[in-house]
């Protein structure tokens, strides 16, 4: 059984003038426990829109998401959201917006800070416990926003476009963290992103959104020759790599408006 | 981008900044002090030597005089306690009322779009215009000012609180949502923090207003308070008397000021 399984989602959205929009039509996809699947589509595709169902928070106008087999209807423990913002709380300090899930899912402060510090402490944050998130660079911010997903202990973790607002190679190194604590767990992933670099380097298998409104246009399996462990920066030197991003580039220009 | 201009700063040799760090902290007061002894000075020797009319004007001497006589016969005590109670009364429960109201808003936004416009033209109403009929209705005593103070502030308090909960970032309730947070948990853990520091601009805003509330209450009929000492003394043309009064409030206002930004350090965490 697949560990989430999307079958036929459809949404739609009303316009002002009280016109359908319709964003999604017959979405299906199956992903099995412990893949590293990425999304990507052109801007207004739908895909946070697609994230918005699978974590419980936008009933779908038709079709289905079950999770383990067990439909989705509101959101679940086992799947955590993390968005393009790092949306630390200003007046929380790192541990603390660390713990924030913790303290809403009721756990005790005391097990939370330990949970959350030994995650601080493991992810490369010791000592910014204390600090409050406008001390901290923005590599920092997005790594105690992964941190606050992951304590969470999810077994989905839905990623939207968490990397896109950091510099070049603070992004590599967060990809890297991400898809090494993301195995590590043994967590199911979905990241979207724009860029497809880091969806080809990144994942298992690849997903292209396209059409309006949008269904699934390509899901490929990525597999690279890399020499040596497995990074961000290791893969995009694999041979396989070009032929990848070639693929998706000819099934996202098909739908980029006016490409001629 | 703050936080690196603060880095970069900390970088920056410190060769700019001269003298002993006692010299900086004490030299703003030594200059303030210094410039109203001179002030002070130059009034009464312009007053002694005939320069200035100190009928008209008063006198720092005189001044002293007018505090050691409602000191020594307790005006001076009953006045401002009066002033003061009333004016912090009528603050902290415009101040409550007015936040938690403001802040239920977010829970309906049905109730929102209805209370708005009625919040926004009353907000322009001049609210000592209300002052007779408030004395009218509730007297001359202590209520009328309460209620005067409590109205002046309570809907600049109401719209700061209303404006707060419409700035939450829509981002961070999703993610709370998706944690799977209650409407309860979201506004105690989000709504409740970020609107702090609106609401605390609000309160500097109403310390002034509760106060103009008290005081033109006490100018309109009362028996007491500090408002009642500066009406008495201006229409006995006892400027002295006016003046101190204008002391005695400028003081509340400036506690009340102090009392607040303690308050606000220890409740509005984290912001640079
Ligand atoms: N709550 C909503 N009400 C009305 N329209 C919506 C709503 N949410 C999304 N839409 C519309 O649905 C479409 C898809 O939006 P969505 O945010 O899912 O796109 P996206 O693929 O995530 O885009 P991007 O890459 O820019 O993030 C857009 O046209 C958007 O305007
Ligand atoms: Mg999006």
């Amino acid at each position: 059984m697949p560990h989430l399984e999307l079958s036929g989602i459809s949404q739609s959205f009303r316009r002002a003038d009280g016109s359908l929009h319709r964003v999604l039509a017959e979405c299906s996809l199956a992903i099995e426990r412990g893949e590293f699947v990425s999304i990507v589509g052109p801007s207004g595709s739908g895909k946070t829109t697609l994230f918005n169902v699978i974590a419980g928070l936008a009933a779908p106008q038709s079709g289905t998401v079950a999770i383990g087999g067990v439909p989705v209807d509101g959101p679940s423990a086992r799947v955590a959201y993390m968005l393009q913002k790092d949306l630390l709380m200003p007046w929380r300090t790192t541990l603390e917006n660390v713990t924030l899930g913790l303290e809403i899912r009721g756990v005790p402060v005391r097990e939370a800070r330990r949970r959350g510090g030994e995650l601080l402490e493991r992810y490369g944050l010791a000592g910014s416990e204390g600090l409050y998130p406008g001390a901290l660079s923005g590599g920092m911010r997005q790594r105690a926003a992964l941190i606050r997903t992951m304590v969470l202990e999810p077994e989905i973790v839905l990623l939207d476009e968490p990397f896109s607002a950091l510099d070049y190679q603070t992004r590599l190194m967060l990809e890297a963290d991400v898809r090494r604590i993301i195995h590590e767990r043994g967590c199911t992933a979905i990241l979207v992103t724009h860029d497809i670099d880091e969806a080809v380097s990144i994942s298992d298998r690849v997903v292209v959104l396209g059409g309006k409104p949008a269904s699934v246009k390509l899901d490929v399996q990525i597999e690279l020759t890399v020499e040596g462990t497995h990074t961000p920066a290791t893969a995009r030197e694999a041979p396989e790599f070009r032929r990848y991003h070639k693929a998706i580039w000819e099934q996202l220009e098909v739908t980029l408006p006016g490409a001629a | 981008m703050t936080t690196d201009a603060k880095r970069l700063r900390a970088a920056l040799p410190r060769q700019a900044v001269t003298g002993s760090p006692w010299l900086r902290h004490a030299a703003v007061p030594a200059v303030q002090v210094t410039i109203a002894a001179v002030v002070i000075a130059l009034w009464q020797f312009g007053a002694d030597a005939h320069l200035v009319n100190g009928q008209l004007f008063g006198t720092p001497a005189g001044i002293v005089a007018a505090a050691r006589r409602t000191f020594a016969d307790g005006s001076m005590a009953v006045d401002t306690t009066a002033t003061v109670y009333e004016t912090v009364t009528g603050f902290v429960l415009g101040t409550l009322l007015g936040s938690v109201a403001g802040l239920m808003l977010w829970y309906s936004r049905f109730v929102a779009r209805v209370v708005e416009p009625a919040a926004v033209a009353f907000n322009a109403v001049p609210k000592i215009a209300l002052g007779p009929l408030i004395i009218i209705w509730l007297g001359a005593g202590t209520e009328s000012k309460i209620v005067l103070a409590f109205v002046s502030t309570l809907v600049v308090a109401f719209l700061a609180a209303y404006g707060a909960t419409r700035e939450v970032d829509a981002d961070l309730v999703t993610l709370l949502r998706s944690i799977g947070a209650s409407r309860w948990q979201i506004f105690r853990k989000l709504l409740l923090p970020s609107a702090m520091p609106f609401m605390f601009a609000a309160m500097r805003i109403n310390v002034g207003f509760a106060l103009v509330g008290a005081v033109v209450g006490e100018f309109i009929s009362s028996q007491r308070g500090v408002g009642h000492a500066v009406f008495v003394a201006g229409n006995l043309f006892d400027l002295n008397t006016v003046w101190l009064g204008i002391l005695e409030l400028s003081t509340v206002a400036a506690i009340m000021y102090a009392l607040l930004a303690r308050c606000e350090r220890l409740l509005v965490k984290g912001r640079t």
